[in-house]
């Protein structure tokens, strides 16, 4: 049996584009959970030092406060990356210049490198911190 | 779609030969998270003897993220200055974003497994 013949560029982007979309609705999962793994975490310490509970006062003297807000920030950057390859990819026809998509897609893997790359820095540094720290 | 595909321009290829070097270092990075991930969760169910049936679901759960994974680092070698290959980096490239989903969705749950204790508060 031969082969399936591989289809051209423009199929491949235009087929790609619902597995964008969730992974886009992903991203935001990932971060609902990750804003629930630090709140969650550390809400008894700072429940300490505070002496309050309320939720909005738990979020605003949590002290990774920025670090998660960051994490916000990178998945709004690099997400905004993704959805304009996703609408690059919806609105390909065959033939159509290529160039936009490439942009994009290049874009946004750079995008998504360098986020990752603040990530891993980030988690090195609190691993280094915590280990010389103890 | 009669005919052969069109053969893309040279403007694009090279356009999209600017994301190899990003891609690699995404699909390495991802190989070792997954590698890592997997060793943690076998480790973490076969720590709890209620939970040891599982290990053999942990590991394949482990083996599809890295299959999955091994698509993006092929389609980061097939992407050229020339563009002779773009058409399959770009069926890897989709077929790698069709996957992802899933393993990044399969992640939460055991991300909450790994990180329990913490919730806890222990």
């Amino acid at each position: 049996m031969p082969p399936a013949p591989i289809p051209s560029s423009w199929e491949s982007l235009r087929r790609l584009r619902w597995a964008l979309f969730a992974v886009c609705t992903l991203m935001a999962l990932w971060f609902v959970l990750l804003a629930f793994l630090v709140i969650a975490t550390t809400s008894h310490y700072v429940e300490i030092l505070c002496g309050q509970r309320s939720f909005s006062s738990l979020l605003l003297t949590n002290s990774l406060l920025p670090v998660c807000l960051g994490y916000g920030v990178a998945h709004y950057l690099v997400g905004r990356k993704l959805l304009a390859l996703a609408r690059q990819s919806k609105d390909l026809a065959v033939g159509a210049p290529l160039r936009p998509a490439g942009e994009a897609f290049s874009s946004f893997w750079k995008a998504n490198l360098r986020a990752h790359l603040v990530l891993f820095a980030f988690v090195v540094f609190a691993w280094a911190m915590l280990s010389f720290l103890r | 779609m009669d005919g052969p595909a069109p053969s893309p321009a040279p403007e694009a290829a090279a356009i999209a030969y600017g994301a190899r070097t990003s891609i690699l270092a995404m699909a390495w990075a991802g190989l070792l998270g997954y590698f890592i991930l997997t060793l943690l969760l076998v480790a973490l169910l076969l720590g709890d003897q209620e939970l040891r049936r599982f290990v053999l679901a942990g590991a394949l759960y482990g083996a599809y993220g890295f299959w999955v994974f091994l698509k993006l680092h092929r389609c980061g070698r097939k992407l050229t200055p020339d563009g002779a290959q773009l058409a399959e980096a770009m069926e890897l490239h989709r077929q790698f974003w069709n996957h992802a989903p899933f393993v990044s969705a399969c992640s939460i749950p055991i991300a909450m497994a790994i990180f329990w204790p913490g919730f806890q508060g222990r």
